[in-house]
């Protein structure tokens, strides 16, 4: 057991680091965010171009065969710089939907994330759904024509590699949909914390099954269990730079005929979450290896743990962030608050606290 | 990163539990199981067996008597001889003064001490607060003076909190040598016999009943001169680096884990309302809840370990140390508050016997249900209260 980075994931995390640094500072972001589809084609290049988007793919895929190690380090450093873009879909969702396809169907759409020229999502979610993976309306014909509509679609309308979750006459199934394919309406709007997203209705549209691997329901649970772990990478990054704004700020700002930091009582609020922040670094680490776990009821709670620490410590770290900024917080102008929102969008991704304590409460708990 | 334990450390594990198995006295476990606190008889029976076994010291250097464990293999150890419910080596030995020695000692002193400590010949107790230093712990005035003409030095002082010093041989003192400069820098470090003239113990009895815990008075107690360790007036970075050992040693998470799975073995049995305890859904909310931020803890507590064994300075506390304090004491709290709720109502009984075997009623656990809650709430004071930890966070991690 140990909790090292080896020289190639360190040098992965320096990489991605210094390219966001140079390329995604807080008015960089709100350039692309005004873009049309709200997010700079040239920056998803960037990031192909690191061999990011390899990483999580096998050789015989045609990618660099990492482990979800190496996407949690992608996560911390795109949570950090509060990037927008489907880094996750592309990287924890799309390698595990394409379990269910044959190895052509995942050598070929490899190549086409891995290069940098598929901007992947994944429909699924659906109006009126009450539970994650069950309850799909969305209908599929024998021949792969789809029918149904889909909410909360991650840049729904601007991706051109649609996974989605449908019923088919022999079950769940999972098919592929071309961006702009025939029948299909895009509603896209921005979501809360400045990504864009639509709900998606589809009418007779065409379609690829993914068949020739893992069960459809195998591989939406693997995708569901990486991109928890990638929400917990994600969070962590935004937990750490909140933490560092707010301690700039507060060092900077005075009151009273002094630096407001030099109050314990605000000390000890951001000392508070630095202890939070550090268990979800603990929990985006043992999540990160337990989602690749082969026993996927293990997995799951796993992955539930690590969902409930975070959201409790999402609040305690982003609420304070903001109280300790004071009315600057609330403004749209200081970066604190998009932070607040994207951690707080985080806590309702892919099941929230209420969802992983049943499931944890219905299974008993953790193995002891 | 690899969090899995590969299969030499799995037939670790199984050598350490079946040792335990093998070894540790029934009547030990199950005076533990029940919650109380481990006499002196079973902590020094049990420490002398480990030691005989070569694992009583696991952080010590094999130079020093340590097994020369990995990080993986001393967790491994903990969380087993927790979990077994078996006495943790002796705490003030091997975590606080033992690695004080090995670090700032002259070869001499650890030849002196150094065996008998591991060996638990000698117990050593702790005395750092004082009536007037708690969590000022620089403030601290119980004084050494060097007697020139008999080449030692003479304490005069209290020390107070002193756990265990009923059963100590030695107490470590933190002592004033000098009222000049910073009161840090006139701090210095000795080791006491505790049957030198002039040593006097007072109990204290804390809330729930017990004596764990005591005043001890110093009356021109003389201390011989190489009985100082390292420098004069250095004492302050020894104890630094002694109070940085003790936080690593506070998350007890085997031991809490194992609290744990005891509730629920309690809550299926328990028939509450008309059902187990277990099927009710605010107790398998709270279960959940200790269980995943528990998780968290022994996650963290790993890695700092992890990152101590992968080069960082040992010299020096690292500031990780505090998040597991705080978040170790709160768990090792939690678990004595759902103690005292699983209980409920039959956890009222004061049961120290005076009127008699009758107020013995319940299961054994439940009579050690309120007492540990009151004892624990200790967990957050000592060792640098949440307060203190949170004010080396601030300084320390943030910059504040």
């Amino acid at each position: 057991m140990n909790f090292e980075l080896n020289d190639e994931q360190r040098m992965l995390s320096d990489s991605l680091t210094r390219f966001l640094g140079d390329k995604y500072d807080f008015e960089a972001r709100r350039r692309y965010m005004a873009k049309d589809g709200g997010y700079d084609p040239a920056i998803w290049r960037g990031y192909a171009d690191l061999g990011i988007f390899a990483l999580p793919f096998s050789e015989d895929e045609g990618g660099l065969g990492g482990s979800s190690v190496e996407t949690m380090i992608v996560g911390q450093a795109m949570g950090y710089a509060l990037t927008n873009e489907p880094w996750a879909e592309a990287m924890a969702i799309a390698p595990s939907l394409l379990q269910a396809g044959s190895a052509d169907q995942r050598a070929s759409v490899a190549e086409g994330i891995i290069g940098g020229d598929t901007l992947p999502t994944w429909a699924h979610l659906e109006p009126g759904m009450i539970d994650r993976g069950e309850d799909i309306a969305t209908t599929a014909t024998a021949d792969g024509a789809l029918s149904g509509t889909k909410t909360v679609v991650s840049f729904g309308a601007e991706a051109n590699l649609i996974f989605v979750t449908a019923k088919g006459p022999e079950g769940l199934g999972l098919y592929m949909v071309k961006g702009g394919a025939k029948g299909v309406e895009a509603r896209a709007y921005k979501t809360q914390d400045g990504k864009r997203a639509a709900e998606l209705s589809f009418d007779g549209t065409p379609s690829e099954k993914l068949t020739g691997g893992i069960a459809a329901a195998e591989a939406i649970a693997l995708a569901e269990a990486r991109a928890l772990s990638a929400v917990m990478a994600e969070s962590l990054g935004c937990m750490e730079k909140a933490i560092e704004e707010t301690v700039e700020y507060i060092k900077g700002r005075e009151q009273f005929g002094r630096a407001i930091g030099s109050f314990q009582a605000l000390q000890h609020i951001a000392a508070g979450a630095v202890v939070e922040k550090e268990q979800v670094k603990s929990m985006a680490m043992y999540a990160s290896v337990m989602c690749d776990d082969t026993d996927a009821q293990a997995r799951d709670l796993a992955l539930s743990a690590a969902k409930v620490k975070m959201c409790d410590a999402s609040r305690e770290v982003g609420q304070m962030s903001i109280q300790l900024h004071g009315g600057v917080g609330m403004t749209m102008e200081y970066a604190i608050g998009h932070y607040f929102k994207r951690l707080t969008m985080l806590e309702i991704a892919h099941g929230d606290r209420d969802f992983h304590m049943d499931r944890l409460c219905e299974a008993g708990g953790l193995a002891a | 990163m690899e969090l899995t334990f590969t299969p030499e450390e799995e037939a670790f594990r199984k050598e350490v539990r079946d040792f335990i198995d093998a070894n540790l006295p029934d009547e030990t476990r199950d005076y533990l199981k029940r919650g109380n606190p481990p006499t002196k008889e079973m902590t020094v029976q049990w420490h002398k067996t480990l030691h005989a076994k070569g694992w009583a010291t696991p952080r010590w250097p094999a130079e020093w008597g340590g097994p020369g464990w990995s990080v993986t293999q001393m967790y491994i150890f903990q969380q087993e001889n927790q979990k077994a419910g078996a006495p943790d080596p002796q705490g003030f030995n091997v975590g606080m003064i033992g690695p004080v020695l090995i670090q700032f000692a002259s070869d001499e002193m650890k030849k002196e001490f150094l065996p008998k400590i591991a060996s638990l010949d000698y117990w050593f107790c702790q005395g750092f607060s004082e009536p007037g230093a708690g969590s000022d712990l620089a403030s601290l005035k119980c004084k050494a003076e060097w007697d020139e003409a008999g080449q030692q030095w003479i304490v005069n002082g209290q020390k107070t909190w002193t756990t265990y010093a009923q059963h100590a041989d030695w107490i470590f003192l933190l002592v004033r040598t000098s009222t000049e400069g910073k009161k840090q820098e006139g701090i210095s470090f000795l080791l006491v016999d505790m049957t030198s003239p002039g040593v006097e113990v007072h109990p204290i009895q804390t809330m729930d009943g017990a004596h764990e815990i005591n005043s001890v008075f110093f009356t021109d107690v003389k201390v011989p001169a190489k009985n100082l360790i390292g420098e004069v007036n250095k004492g302050w970075t020894y104890a630094k680096f002694l109070l940085g050992n003790e936080r690593l040693g506070a998350p007890r998470v085997g031991a809490s884990q194992a609290k744990l799975e005891e509730l629920k073995e309690i809550a299926k049995t328990r028939i509450v309302r008309g059902k187990p305890l277990w099927d009710h859904p605010r107790f398998r909310d709270k279960f959940v809840e200790a269980q995943v931020e528990l998780k968290a803890l022994e996650m963290t507590t790993m890695r700092v370990l992890s990152s101590m064994e992968a080069g960082a300075d040992q010299s020096k506390p690292d500031p990780a140390t505090s998040v597991i304090k705080i978040k170790g004491a709160q768990m090792v709290q939690r678990m004595t508050e759902l103690f005292v709720e699983v209980a409920g109502e039959q956890a009222m009984p004061w049961t120290d016997g005076e009127l008699g075997d009758n107020a013995r009623i319940g299961d054994p656990w439940v009579e050690r249900a309120a007492p540990n809650y009151f004892n624990f709430r200790k967990s957050s004071i000592y060792g640098g209260s949440d307060q203190v930890q949170k004010g080396i966070i601030s300084k320390a991690i943030l910059g504040l």
